[in-house]
């Protein structure tokens, strides 16, 4: 199937920082969720793919076309919503959405008008008098109304709150139905992220150190109570281990493999419990590449 | 190209308009409201330099801060276009200026009791190949900050932004001079002003850094802060 974005050894450094060597791909259809601290890479990850930021080495594919500035053509396929909202300011949102149409053609002005109807994004304002919640409304519809098959979006709804957020992941899912649209989606909101995404990928300090589907994740990562009297066992994919007398709390990244263990060494009482994708990525991201690659 | 040429003097019109109101008050205070037994040209073809100066400079530092690079390199556009976009905006500017110039000079011959003559193309090449240093030196300071981003590195591009800033104000001298505005002429002015009689020199200098501020502008390591 062909790839929506491509990353092939992607290094880019700032004063004091490495991303990569990244590599990623996504295939059409799929939403990937990237999720990383504060300054793990995430931003930069999707800036050095729409062009923003130019990497040191390496390739980048958006449709199987190389990122070339020069050669644009592939941004036609792109929706970009990042953290900062630009517009020219004076300017109503209509007036945005209008020098905008005239970069795409598959801009459609019925579309535009329909989400902005569906945000209830006033778009006779002039963008420097929008809220934030309202600006990234704009962004949003600025991004989606030429129907681009890659949506890459930059932790869209940071600082704004959680009702707007929540018509902003709804339009998502929306659009999401019609088909084989990818979606690359950077947040360090967990909940959001668990809410859309297929597929999950823990980046920290410029390196992704894991890549899985969220099924998964749900599947394999267990947080088990049992009895044992035994001392100092270590315990497979065990990712934290709490002890209180015989009674042990365990949270393990491979819930089949510890089990086993478990009933090799005779645990009783053994119960186990679902985590959330917001608990399990949390464990990830403290653990780092320990958790992942345990 | 022009698309987004057209979109930012469309989205400057009003400052445009207060800068073309200004050099209109300018145009008619000189040739209408002063005593002046001079020729009266270089005080216009200065007045003309400061504004569209400042209109230029106004304009700029306006995208840089509403980071309007950062929007138009997103869209299915290349760099090199954008790039052009930067260099047209000052000659479409410049362009508006001389145009009503022209057509102040015709409306105000009437009323004056002079030989009210029109800047000669030479003057207006001169003045062109000005502006386009001018606002080639605004880009590359800034277009080299996003490529350089080491303390040590900012701060020689800000030396040598200071020195051509400097240097900058020469022009304002040779242009005073040139058009004979002030005082007798030196041996330095004569010097100047055989150097000024043909622009080759000022539009030469002017292109040039005008495609060196494209290139560095195309290979710029980021788009995002500006």
């Amino acid at each position: 199937m062909e790839k929506a974005f491509l990353y092939k050894d992607v290094v880019k450094t700032f004063p004091g920082f490495k991303l990569g060597p990244l590599d990623l791909g996504l295939e059409s259809g799929t939403v990937l969720g990237l999720i990383g601290p504060n300054g793990a890479g995430k931003t930069t990850s999707i800036q050095c793919l729409v062009g923003l930021l130019r990497a040191d080495s390496g390739e980048m594919q958006v449709f199987g076309r190389p990122n070339d500035l020069n050669k644009p053509q592939w941004k036609q396929d792109i929706g970009y919503v990042g953290d900062v909202h630009v517009f020219y300011e004076r300017w109503t949102g209509q007036q945005n959405l209008r020098f905008l149409s005239q970069f795409y053609p598959e801009w459609s002005d019925e579309k535009a008008a329909e989400l902005a109807k569906r945000f209830q994004l006033p778009l006779d304002k002039r963008a420097k008098d929008l809220s934030t919640g309202n600006r990234v409304k704009l962004s949003l519809v600025s991004a989606l109304a030429h129907s681009p098959r890659l949506l890459l979006l930059d932790e869209p709804t940071s600082g704004i709150d959680p009702v707007v957020r929540t018509e902003v992941l709804d339009v998502l899912f929306e659009i999401l139905e019609t088909g084989d649209r990818a979606i690359f989606y950077t947040t360090h909101i967990l909940p959001e992220i668990s809410r859309i995404a297929d597929e999950l990928a823990f980046i920290d300090d410029g390196r992704i150190w894991l890549r899985t589907p969220k099924e998964d994740l749900n599947e394999r990562w267990r947080k088990i109570t049992f009895r044992l009297a035994t001392q100092n066992i270590a315990f497979e994919s065990a990712v934290s281990h709490r002890r209180d007398g015989n009674d042990h709390q365990i949270i393990s990244s491979d819930f089949d493999a510890t089990l086993r263990q478990l009933q090799k060494f005779g645990a009783e009482n053994i119960r186990d419990m679902r985590m959330s994708i917001e608990e399990i990525a949390v464990q990830i991201l403290k653990g780092g590449k320990g958790v992942a690659s345990a | 190209m022009w698309r987004l040429l057209k979109t930012e003097v469309s989205y400057d019109r009003l400052r445009i308009g207060l800068f073309l109101f200004f050099c209109t008050v300018a145009f008619l205070t000189i040739w209408l409201g002063v005593r002046w037994e001079r020729n009266r040209v270089p005080m216009t073809m200065l007045m003309v330099l400061v504004l569209s100066l400042s209109a230029v400079y106004a304009g700029e530092k306006n995208r840089t801060t509403q980071k309007r690079d950062r929007l138009h390199v997103l869209f299915p556009v290349s760099l090199w276009q954008i790039g052009i976009t930067h260099l047209l905006y000052p000659l479409s500017v410049l362009s508006i200026v001389y145009f009503l110039l022209f057509v102040s000079v015709l409306a105000a011959r009437p009323f004056v009791n002079y030989s009210l003559t029109l800047p000669s193309l030479p003057h207006m090449l001169t003045l062109t190949g000005l502006v386009l240093i001018v606002n080639a030196v605004v880009l590359l300071y800034r277009d080299l900050r996003m490529t350089f981003i080491k303390k040590k590195q900012r701060f020689l591009i800000f030396v040598f932004w200071f020195i051509v800033y400097i240097g900058a104000l020469l022009p304002f001298y040779v242009v005073t001079n040139f058009f004979g505005l002030f005082g007798e002429n030196t041996p330095a002015q004569n010097f100047l002003t055989r150097l000024l009689e043909s622009p080759t020199g000022f539009m030469a200098a002017g292109l040039l850094l005008s495609g060196l501020s494209l290139v560095i502008f195309v290979k710029r390591k980021s788009y995002a802060d500006s």
